[in-house]
């Protein structure tokens, strides 16, 4: 599902600050997969994630998503793609604060040609799945941290993207709110979707993953 | 002095700001085309890429102003008959000094020219690679100097209008005048027409199999013959008058601006019809839509000035 | 493209930002008020003006000598009834009386009653009139503004004139004209012919000037030519002249109260450009998530051009509702000044409700043209914000 082949990133090239985040990784994700990125911060988990979500652009090398060369895409078609195909799932949430959760939710379909019936079934659904649909009109600066955390997974539902990546999903979570988390993520792989998840949190161990550490930018082989 | 006329001034000052906005798009555009490269990964094509945007965005706003402001510019003249001697008409405030016809005549062509930018910016947009990207920034600069060639003529024209001595006026102009014919090549206004629905008959063949060089040039000849047939034919009708000859006088309200429709189809048809042409020569590929605008647009047009012909025979039982 | 929920989003961005906007929206909203109460006000003068020409003689002719025009003989209408074209020929008796107390003038019209008359402006003024009550004593119309003036010298009920030859002439106030006429007849006198010749010492051979009347336009050019030629001393008006004279001057006007308008414009569109180019970390917060979650550079572009169009949008309509309020209710006070400038007497007139689209779209593009052309810069540096740096 996604593939990344001898991926090179480097910040300010050409200048004296220039700072190479990630060194010649290649990595291959299974379709369906369950794959957990563990490092510390600043070793390029993070960069590496946005890399797969075309959120940043590497330096040299090739990535491929669900068949897709996304390396070099143009603004219009790497948002495309990632309307698409991707969820994400933010450490700090990222949600609107004074948006209802069904708007927060619905944020991304907005771009999309669909008619509004279909639009109110994607959302309810993802909502559904998330567990957060009795709180669909409740603005989202009144919930709680463990409610937010499912708002922000239904928001990353709504396209039922075939990959979601979640980036740091538990640091603001306590371990009750950690250990539900988990348990949605083990629901959304069952029903086939690919995940890929960037943390340090140890908590992660007991999931049944695949597990590749990284330290520098570069991938260490278990 | 015409420059104190209000809607004078409120079209200079809109002109200015939108060449403003283009000269800003012009030196981006420069920069960008100097260090463009699709294949590099460097910050600083990224950044080139992003920069690209802010001359999309100012593109298209100015270019959208330009289109909404080329049936302002007729309205304002139109308007500013009163102010002129001798006039009742735009033809009579266009032809007041010899600069009004080539700019009026610059601005359907860069109207023209837009268009076709727009449409070529969104085949652009629809590829993965930037395909046109560079024919796309150069076709702009050749928008840009002609731009700044209009707000030149417009400046001299609006000067030298003048308010003292009377002008002639549209019947005067168009009018047959002693021995010359006005339409070219000594045309009989029945040839005329015909020429006019033979070629109309061209560019449906040609829209309909999809020639692109036939649509072409059976396009620019059906445009050059409709301007003709409109003015010394089709006009009368719209006038009921035989001997009312003018362009600009159905686009007021007492003829309920029917000019409007009448030389907006036309500028659409032939404008789809040429551009669909000259698009398969600058991105190899076959557009089945612009066709199909082509077609759709002549048609209206040649249906609604044909019905006026029509419905003066079945109201009056005679032609003019 | 973008749905119905991009405009709910954009709604419910716009409430959630209203402190962030709301004092663009009052200066935007004064401007266009300022704006649209000048240009509504100046039409709507126009159009009045226009519709009292309408009703004017097609010619007036005039006898000159030295470079001044002086009375013009009787039989010079008698002479012109002849020309082909011309349906009637009406000498005409007016002139300004000087009122001495208050060192003004008022305008003094003498009406032969017998007379079809031709200005429907006249013809208004007196359709209701009693005629032969009327004739039966001196009496006379009068304006609102002569009204007030001889309430000041407690002449309420008549005034006595003073010809030139220092006879004494008493004429009775029998009614005042309708408001809505004043911006023509404020200063205006009617009274019969040869009461009016007394008092503006005209003899009984002579007129002021003399009104032709043409039926048919297409002739006018014609008929100015054979009048020329009629006399050497011989000075003819054409309505057309008068038209574009008027227009002329209140495009005069407006255009030098546009001009120093552009001004205002230009530093408001500083203004603007520097209060979107702020852009507080929260805004960048929302944009990175938004462009992080699949939203491309374009859409966000769209969402912040549509977002201060709204404003600007709001800001218009509210500016020109208030001041089609201002100018057609209240009656422009203050800024009504500045238009009846070359009045004699102080102007009190209700203005007729007249608007044309032109006028709005172009009320519309200049304001909003500007208004957009300054925030276009700072909403594509807002949109091309690196998502992630944003988001953190």
């Amino acid at each position: 599902m996604i593939q990344l082949e001898n991926i090179n990133k480097i910040y300010n090239e050409s200048r004296p600050n220039s700072f190479q985040a990630l060194k010649d990784i290649s990595l291959h994700v299974g379709k369906g997969e369950l794959l957990i990125l563990k490092g510390v911060s600043g070793s390029g988990k993070s960069t590496l994630l946005s890399i797969m979500g075309s959120l940043i652009k590497p330096s040299s090398g090739s990535v491929i998503v669900d068949g897709e060369s996304i390396a070099k895409l143009p603004d219009l078609h790497a948002s495309n793609f990632r309307a698409q195909k991707l969820g994400f799932i933010f450490q700090s949430f990222n949600l609107f604060e004074a948006l209802s959760v069904a708007d927060n939710v619905a944020i991304l379909l907005t771009n999309q040609s669909l008619t509004l019936e279909a639009l109110h079934v994607s959302v309810s659904d993802a909502m559904e799945i998330a567990h957060i649909s009795h709180k669909k009109d409740t603005e989202v600066r009144l919930l709680s941290g463990g409610e937010k955390q499912r708002c922000a997974i239904a928001r990353a539902l709504v396209n039922s993207p075939k990959v979601i990546l979640c980036d740091e999903p538990t640091a603001n979570l306590d371990s009750i709110n950690s250990q539900k988390f988990i348990a949605t993520i083990k629901e959304l792989n069952a029903l086939g979707k690919t995940i890929v998840i960037a943390t340090h949190d140890p908590i992660f161990e007991t999931l049944d993953a695949r597990v590749v550490n990284i330290e520098n930018g570069i991938l260490l082989k278990r | 002095m015409i420059f104190f006329s209000n809607s004078v001034i409120v079209f200079i000052f809109i002109e200015a700001l939108l060449l403003l906005l283009l000269s800003i798009a012009f030196i981006n555009v420069v920069g960008i085309l100097k260090s463009w490269d699709f294949s590099a990964t460097s910050t600083k094509q990224y950044l080139l890429e992003k920069r690209s945007y802010l001359v999309l965005l100012i593109i298209f706003f100015t270019l959208g102003f330009k289109i909404i402001l080329l049936p302002y510019f007729i309205y304002m003249i139109d308007e500013l008959n009163v102010l002129v001697p001798g006039a009742m008409c735009a033809a009579g405030v266009i032809n007041s000094n010899i600069y009004g016809v080539y700019l009026l005549s610059l601005k359907v062509r860069i109207l023209f020219l837009v268009g076709l930018w727009i449409i070529l910016n969104h085949y652009d947009l629809q590829a993965k690679d930037y395909p046109f990207f560079k024919k796309k920034l150069w076709l702009f600069i050749l928008i840009f100097f002609l731009i700044i060639a209009e707000s030149i003529l417009d400046i001299f024209y609006l000067i030298n209008i003048v308010t003292d001595t009377p002008v002639s006026c549209c019947s005067a102009i168009y009018g047959v005048s002693g021995i010359s014919n006005p339409i070219p090549f000594d045309l009989h206004v029945s040839e005329l027409l015909g020429l006019f629905y033979l070629l109309y008959g061209l560019t449906l063949i040609s829209a309909l199999y999809r020639y692109a060089l036939l649509s072409l040039f059976s396009n620019m000849a059906f445009l050059y013959s409709a301007y003709y047939s409109v003015v010394y034919f089709f006009g009368t009708y719209v006038y009921e008058l035989p001997t009312h000859l003018c362009p600009f006088c159905m686009l007021q309200a007492e003829y309920f601006y029917s000019g409007y429709f009448i030389w907006g189809t036309l500028f659409l048809g032939t404008f789809f019809g040429i551009s669909a042409a000259l698009l398969q020569y600058i991105t190899g590929k076959e557009i089945k839509k612009m066709y199909r605008y082509s077609l759709a647009f002549n048609s209206a047009f040649i249906l609604f000035c044909s019905s006026y012909v029509l419905l003066y025979y079945i109201r009056n039982g005679v032609f003019l | 493209m973008q749905n119905k929920l991009f405009y709910n989003f954009l709604f419910l961005l716009l409430l959630k930002h209203r402190i962030k906007h709301i004092s663009i929206f009052i200066i935007s909203t004064l401007i266009v008020f300022i704006l649209s109460s000048v240009v509504l006000l100046s039409n709507a003068l126009q159009e009045e003006i226009n519709t009292t020409l309408d009703s004017q003689a097609d010619f007036v002719i005039q006898k000159m000598r030295a470079g001044k025009s002086v009375n013009t003989p009787l039989s010079w209408s008698d002479e012109f009834r002849e020309i082909e074209g011309i349906s009637q020929a009406q000498p005409r008796v007016y002139g300004q009386y000087f009122f001495k107390p208050n060192a003004e003038h008022f305008t003094i019209v003498g009406i032969d009653f017998f007379d079809e008359q031709k200005s429907k402006n006249l013809q208004k003024l007196i359709t209701n009139l009693d005629m032969k009550k009327f004739l039966e004593k001196p009496n006379m119309l009068i304006g609102h503004g002569v009204k007030a003036l001889l309430d000041k010298y407690y002449f309420f009920d008549y005034y006595v004139f003073k010809t030139p030859h220092q006879k004494k002439r008493k004429v009775n106030i029998y009614q005042i004209f309708p408001k809505e006429s004043s911006l023509l007849s404020n200063d205006m006198i009617i009274m019969d012919i040869d009461l009016a010749r007394e008092i503006l010492g005209i003899s009984e051979e002579q007129s002021t000037d003399i009104a032709l009347y043409n039926p048919n336009e297409l002739e006018a050019e014609n008929i100015y030519v054979k009048l020329v030629l009629k006399h050497a001393d011989i000075r003819v008006i054409q309505k057309s002249d008068i038209a574009k004279a008027y227009k002329r001057l209140f495009n005069y006007k407006g255009g030098l109260f546009l001009i120093l308008y552009m001004i205002v414009l230009l530093t408001f569109m500083m203004i603007l450009y520097q209060r979107y180019s702020m852009v507080q970390s929260s805004d960048k917060k929302e944009i990175g998530i938004l462009r992080a979650l699949g939203w491309s550079i374009k859409d966000v572009i769209i969402l912040k051009v549509t977002e201060s169009f709204m404003v600007a949008f709001g800001a218009f309509l509210l500016g020109f509702i208030l001041a089609f309020f201002f100018v057609f209710v209240l009656d422009a006070p203050l800024l009504s000044n500045i238009f009846y400038g070359y009045a004699n007497l102080p102007m009190d007139i209700s203005l007729h409700r007249s608007i044309d689209f032109s006028l709005v779209s172009l009320l519309f593009l200049f304001y909003i043209l500007p208004f957009m052309t300054a925030v276009l810069i700072p909403s594509w540096k807002a949109s091309v914000i690196d998502p992630l740096e944003a988001m953190r």
